[in-house]
């Protein structure tokens, strides 16, 4: 009884997808292991590599078992089939009387494939099940992450004969590409080698048990979390020693993603130049940690100050001084380019960019992105006119003005995923008012953001969210470019969500048949989208779609046909209320519910003449519980008496009992009825 | 290492490292473009069957990159140097590696990543996985392996090596600017840095892609351009019919450096530059596949052209 270790090697693993495959790789192993017993199980990833290992593996014993075989008077040519599918002799096999007849019997002795072969066919099958979220194909025909360069198979110290998509199997693994750094790893000189590769410096495996360690002494920490703990202490760390504290925005994921880029981690404390601390944050931070997946550092006193040091991480033992020297030049040219943007986009006036929107075109028929600010305005005026709002008005205005102005700066084109951001700074930098300003940054936050989160932002950024989106949709549906399958360049399905996300955050109750016409009309006010719109027609089932996307991706609803049901209604806007009910009712109240199927699948049965409002003859003490709890509002709080009230009833009487029938289920009607207060029950049903 | 490399030295040295491989050299195609993908010794070489080794320097127009020679680091043209090789070696990573040591670049000092990062070509249709290649942090070298191309699975896949010239040179010269590289290796009065070769074309092209280029003329262009590729391909011809890919897509860089294009309006005109490559991609297929089968005749071939 031995350790099984197996190793994938292949090419660089991206980092956002280790941890799912060193997962999913756990999980198949287990899965696929049935003919095998084995104590233990440890799985592990690096950038290139993907390993498990099984302690203690033996095969699972076959029992012997008696096989009996086709009738005697079938013939020999029957009995020699059976004695070749079972490889038993037939001097061995015998004649056994059954209720059939007579038939040849033959006792299999207990057996165990040798633990190799069921090994090699555990490995085959986890590699052609394992899921990427990406593949790709190199040479021959199967496809993977990346190319598979090695691979490793070690039953004790025997190493298993077999191969995939060409790659043979043996016992030798790549240590780190630096590994030839004497003074830094502690190598047994001897067992370096190359292995015909220039780079790729690695060494014999001796066993399951030495595995980690000899990885570890050619710079190879295999163990993800490992690293992780390791970046995230050594950052703070170092960090502590600047009297600095660290970014949080990200913090977590951005150690994660560095353990995914190195298989020796070592910090390095780099900086820039103070002057760019004049810069917004988010530039900044953008820089350092998007695009160069450095940690960013903040003033330990002074948390919202940024300081101008970053913390990289490298992978195994180069030269500091000079990788110091890389980072800080890319990081550098990138702020420096930040900020002749910044300094070039603050001499332009908004009101000016304003008229500039006339050169940009926002799609052919829907005119260019200064037509598109006209009718935002229109647009933000209608929606806080129509909720109450008549006072936000000239704000909304506002909003609606400048909303695509940063679209033209030079920022924004070098780093789109500020749009809004800098929208926000360059407003209140001209001194625009700040609910206006943040508007136009929280706008942007509905395409992704979470319901629960975005109840916190302004009502003005809602406006925007909702009267963009709804100005795409309504032109985009009339050119009759609506998305299908998974075409959808325009995003129009996140944007439709946005709409809803924004709506249903602020609680903000508009009639979308109503919006919709005064969206076109302010199209054909400018002269566009004239005559018929066929595709219009389709918006309305794209809301509903959308609404049920969202009640799947919230949590709300899971049941597809509930779903469905609830979406088919006409007024689409007061779906997620009904749905947010539903849900409670479903997770909260489930006691209650399958009472209410109960009764709900009795009524139905019921016809309508059959119906009575003379509960006079109903005197059971079951009967007048319902009866009685008919007189008090129906609330969640009195869900409990409902539920033992309804159950007693059907448990315990019989509906269909004369002359109580017609009663009976009338009653039952009217607590259907009663109860439909709390919410669409009919849509669970 | 004696004296950091010039820029022509770099391409001396990479053409001569990838010729010892077995790759065919070549010149920098003759029109417009912004990457050696789009050069159709990469893009529909790389979707026969036959093997294809090739490395050339293939300089890159990005109008809406100019900037009037005045930022270090972003440019209107730059230059890559591009290999490609199908099928794709086992040793691809490691070749990768040992020819940044003929450049001068210890492999064993720097700080060397492969970072996700999967490409993509909308308007050619193609797409395949890879990195980009960080050296101390700044991405010099992209590296694709080919899985799609006019929108056709790529078999043999061919692996794409595009170096980033300029920026391996900063490297190596351990300058802050494009324009203070130097291009040759003479000092004295013989000596020319990047500058001295390509600052007059910085300043020029700017203003004209930025300020001058006519829109609706080069909306007319960008119609002709895509109206004789079908013309071309009509006759079965598909080089002269991918050139107009190349144009066309020329013709989109400028029109968008020059803010003509809205954010939404850009789908449509890549839709229709893709259209036009897909089926560049579609015939080209077609006509090597007739070309490689010795029992296709004449007959067949001129039915299909």
């Amino acid at each position: 009884m031995s350790d099984f270790l197996w190793e994938i090697g292949c090419e660089e693993i991206p980092a956002r997808m280790q941890k799912g495959a060193q997962e999913t790789l756990e999980r198949l192993v287990m899965q696929h292991s049935g003919s095998l017993i084995v104590q233990g199980i440890k799985t592990w990833v690096t950038p290139r590599r993907l390993g498990v290992r099984l302690s203690s593996v033996f095969p699972v014993l076959v029992q012997a078992v008696e096989k009996q075989g086709p009738l005697v008077d079938l013939g020999e040519k029957a009995f020699a089939g059976f004695c070749r599918t079972h490889g038993v002799q037939p001097k061995d096999c015998i004649q056994v009387l059954t209720p059939k007849g007579v038939v040849w019997s033959a006792t299999l002795a207990a057996k165990q494939e040798p633990v190799e072969t069921l090994l090699v066919q555990l490995c085959t099958t986890v590699l052609s099940h394992i899921f990427w979220p990406k593949r790709m194909v190199w040479s021959g025909d199967q496809s993977w992450i990346r190319p598979i360069r090695w691979m490793v198979t070690l039953y004790g110290q025997t190493p298993l004969e077999w191969s995939f998509n060409g790659v043979p199997s043996g016992s030798w693994s790549e240590a780190h590409r630096l590994a030839p750094h004497k003074d830094f790893f502690d190598l047994p000189g001897d067992v370096l080698h190359q292995n015909g590769l220039h780079s790729r410096f690695g060494m014999r495996i001796v066993s399951p048990e030495t595995y980690a360690v000899q990885l570890a002494h050619s710079g190879v920490l295999i163990d993800h979390g490992a690293r992780s703990e390791r970046i995230a202490h050594d950052v703070q760390q170092l960090a502590k020693e600047q009297n600095a504290i660290v970014c949080r925005d990200t913090f977590d994921g951005l150690v994660e993603e560095n353990a995914g880029l190195t298989q020796w981690p070592v910090v390095v404390l780099c900086q820039f130049d103070a002057k760019y601390l004049c810069l917004p944050p988010e530039v900044i931070i953008t820089t350092l940690q998007v695009h160069q997946k450095c940690f960013s550092l903040r003033c330990a006193e002074k948390p919202d100050q940024l300081l101008p040091y970053f913390i990289m991480i490298a992978d195994g033992p180069v030269s500091g001084a000079m990788v110091r020297q890389g980072y800080e030049r890319v990081v550098d040219a990138r702020l420096s380019d930040a900020l002749f943007f910044w300094t070039l986009d603050l001499k332009t006036p908004l009101d000016s960019r304003i008229e500039a929107l006339a050169d940009r075109s926002f799609f052919q028929g829907l005119g260019t992105l200064r037509d598109k600010t006209l009718r935002l305005k229109g647009l933000m005026s209608w929606i806080a006119d129509h909720t109450g709002q008549q006072d936000l008005q000239p704000l909304a205005q506002q909003v609606a003005m400048f909303s695509k102005c940063d679209l033209l700066t030079a920022m924004v084109g070098e780093f789109p995923v500020l749009q809004g951001v800098m929208g926000r700074y360059y407003a209140e930098h001209h001194g625009v008012n700040t609910a206006v300003a943040y508007a136009l940054q929280q706008a942007y936050s509905y395409g992704r953001g979470r319901i629960a989160e975005l109840k916190k932002s302004g009502i003005l950024g809602a406006y925007l969210a909702i009267a963009d989106g709804m100005d795409t949709l309504v032109g985009f549906f009339a050119l009759n470019r609506i998305p299908s399958g998974s075409k959808d360049p325009m995003a129009l399905r996140r944007t439709c969500q946005a709409v809803i996300k924004a709506k249903v955050a602020h609680q903000i109750s508009l009639d979308l048949p109503g919006l919709i016409a005064y969206t076109l009309s302010q199209y054909q006010e400018q002269g566009f989208l004239s005559g018929d719109h066929p595709g219009l027609s389709k918006l309305q089932t794209f809301f509903q779609d959308r609404l049920a996307f969202l009640f799947k991706d919230n949590d709300l609803l899971q049941d597809s046909s509930t779903i469905k049901l609830l979406c088919t209604g006409r007024n689409i806007w007061n779906m997620w209320e009904q749905a947010e009910q539903l849900a409670t009712l479903l997770n909260e109240h489930s006691d209650f519910i399958s009472a209410y199927r109960r009764v709900y699948a009795l009524v139905q049965q019921m016809q309508d003449e059959q119906s009575t409002h003379d509960f006079s003859i109903l005197n059971h003490p079951l009967e007048r519980a319902l009866v009685d709890l008919l007189s008090i509002p129906c609330t969640v709080d009195v869900l409990p008496g409902w539920t033992g009230a309804l159950n007693a009833f059907l448990d315990r009487l019989k509906v269909q009992e004369q002359p109580f029938e017609k009663a009976r289920l009338s009653l039952l009607c009217q607590v259907l009825n009663h109860c439909s207060v709390l919410g669409p029950l009919a849509l669970a049903m | 290492m004696t004296q950091a490399r010039s820029f022509q030295s770099m391409v001396l040295a990479l053409q001569e490292f990838w010729a010892n491989q077995g790759c065919v050299l070549l010149q920098g195609y003759d029109l417009e473009m912004g990457a050696g993908t789009s050069s159709p010794f990469t893009s529909l070489y790389a979707l026969t069957q036959k093997p294809w080794k090739a490395a050339f320097v293939q300089p890159c127009r990005r109008p809406s990159d100019g900037r009037y020679g005045e930022n270090p680091n972003r440019v209107q043209k730059y230059h890559q140097f591009q290999v490609i090789l199908k099928p794709s070696p086992g040793d691809v990573q490691d070749l990768l590696l040992r020819s940044y040591e003929c450049l001068g670049i210890d492999t064993q000092k720097h700080d060397i990543r492969f970072v996700e990062d999967d490409w993509e070509n909308p308007s050619l249709g193609a797409a395949g996985l890879g990195w980009e290649v960080w050296l101390d942090g700044m991405e010099v070298t992209q590296f694709t392996y080919f899985q799609q191309m006019g929108g056709m699975p790529c078999s043999p896949v061919s692996a794409e090596i595009t170096y980033g010239l300029e920026r391996i040179a900063l490297f190596l010269q351990n300058k802050n600017s494009f324009f203070d590289l130097a291009w040759n290796d003479s000092d004295s009065d013989a000596a020319y840095t990047w500058g001295d070769v390509a600052l007059r074309g910085e300043q020029q092209f700017s203003a004209w892609y930025f300020e001058h280029a006519p829109v609706s003329g080069l909306i007319q262009h960008f119609e002709d351009a895509l109206a004789w590729g079908a013309l071309a391909l009509e006759k079965g011809l598909v080089l002269p019919a991918y050139d107009y890919v190349v144009q066309a897509n020329h013709i989109f860089n400028v029109l968008d450096a020059r803010g003509a294009i809205g954010v939404a309006q850009r789908a449509e005109y890549i839709a229709r530059i893709r259209h036009l490559a897909s089926a560049c991609c579609v015939a080209w297929i077609r006509d090597q596949n007739l070309n490689e089968d010795p029992h296709a005749t004449t007959a067949d071939k001129a039915e299909h052209s």
